[in-house]
């Protein structure tokens, strides 16, 4: 069990915000992730949200990721090649398992990816539009997601949407990853719930995974299979620092737990600021 | 640091024979990359320091040059515009683990004729061997340095 907990003020464009990130979470269930254990996900997870607000916390991480990442692209590389070599040589396995060793590869490949481009220097592409659009406009592709797992995708959220400006690709795509990783290792026996508003000044949504009446929440279950083409979870754990990070871009903030009960708000003004 | 030298040269370019230069200072990358060249055919020299591969290219123009970019003392691109200037028919790959800006990528396209992010992609590094190698009229290039 990891419990903690950090908390960062600051205030923004007029506006006082506090960003918490409570972490309470189970770790035995996800103990099988198959490039990092779940603490060492979580961990990382935390740590780097923690840096999203902070722009010349990001800017060192940066650096030092920079010459990290950069050693484990060697590795990488030289376990690329070596697998190359040993299938050329005939190693005794089927394509299956071939598939499987390939899938692998990539997983860590795109972790490492994952975890550089959190710090990268980063700018938004503002656009006046709304958050009624990004929603509709993704809730067919999220459902098919969810539906797949046996879940539901729950949109609730005003008639009419504000126009706002904020940067509508960067969001889409953290959301999609949000929804992958919440379709990988949320409970079963729970929906997938988004909630959002937008008041004189702000942007308001909070996600969550209410229970199914009448289904007692539990231990959630890991339903993917070595090999499949879904978004790992190594990989996905990430999804947090970086919509932390996006957020703190558009001048907002991110708070909520990602144990169990699982709960994520975001705020950010109507009008987000160029970075 | 590695001790610059030469490793793991299993087939030395007989002489007149085509051959890639490899230049790493990852010594476990360059052992694997020069098993991958060779196993496309080819003969190679390898070797983690790029002052050797300076010291190997006066003695014996290579057809291609394969070479990372951070290396220690003299890097990849300070290698790259030596060859480049010395030996203009030869080309040069750049190998990189380093993440580059679009700024920096303009830059060094001046001086290899590709730039190849690692991991190192295989099949589409072997195409670009075997192209260059290919390519490469070896009559036109000098059996030594002509200074």
């Amino acid at each position: 069990m990891i419990e903690q907990s950090n908390c960062h003020s600051r205030f923004c464009e007029g506006e006082y915000i506090t960003v918490a990130i409570a972490v309470t979470a189970g770790t035995e269930h996800i103990s099988a992730l198959p490039f990092v254990n779940a603490s060492s996900a979580e961990q990382l997870s935390l740590a780097l949200s923690r840096v999203g607000p902070h722009p010349d916390l990001a800017r060192q991480l940066h650096e030092i990721l920079g010459d990290y990442c950069h050693q484990c692209r060697n590795l990488l590389s030289t376990m690329n090649m070596s697998l190359y070599l040993a299938k050329r040589a005939g190693g005794k396995l089927d394509d299956t398992d071939w598939s499987t060793i390939e899938w692998h590869y990539r997983e860590a490949e795109q972790f490492i990816d994952r975890v550089q481009s959190i710090c990268r220097p980063m700018s938004l592409s503002l656009v006046k539009t709304s958050l009624q659009y990004l929603f509709e406009s993704r809730l067919a592709a999220w459902s098919e997601t969810l539906i797949k797992k046996g879940r539901t995708l729950i949109l609730q959220g005003p008639p009419s949407s504000k126009i706002g400006q904020f940067d509508p690709g960067r969001l889409e795509r953290v959301f999609d990853d949000l929804v992958a990783w919440r379709a990988g290792v949320g409970d079963a026996r729970t929906d997938l719930r988004i909630q959002w508003k937008t008041t004189t000044i702000a942007f308001e949504v909070v996600w969550d995974e209410p229970p199914i009446d009448g289904i007692p929440p539990g231990r959630p279950e890991i339903r993917r299979e070595s090999g499949d083409a879904e978004m790992s979870l190594s990989l996905a754990s990430l999804t947090i620092p970086m919509l932390s990070r996006v957020m703190s871009l558009h001048g907002g903030s991110l708070s909520g737990s990602i144990g169990s009960p699982w709960r994520i708000c975001l705020s950010w003004p109507l009008a987000a600021s160029p970075t | 640091m590695l001790k610059p030298a030469t490793i793991g040269l299993s087939t030395f370019p007989r002489p007149k024979q085509r051959f890639v230069l490899l230049v790493d200072d990852h010594a476990a990358t360059l052992s694997t990359l020069r098993q991958v060249v060779e196993l496309a055919g080819h003969s190679c020299f390898a070797t983690i320091s790029s002052f050797e591969a300076v010291r190997y290219c006066r003695r014996r123009p290579p057809s291609l040059v394969v070479t990372d970019l951070a290396m220690p003392y003299l890097n990849g691109h300070g290698l790259g515009r030596f060859i480049k200037k010395r030996y203009p028919s030869v080309p040069i790959l750049l190998v990189t683990g380093e993440l580059l800006d679009p700024e920096t990528l303009i830059e060094l396209r001046q001086t290899f004729a590709a730039v190849i992010c690692k991991p190192l992609p295989i099949e589409p590094f072997l195409r670009l061997l075997n192209q260059f190698m290919s390519d490469t009229d070896y009559d036109t290039l000098p059996l030594t340095d002509p200074r």
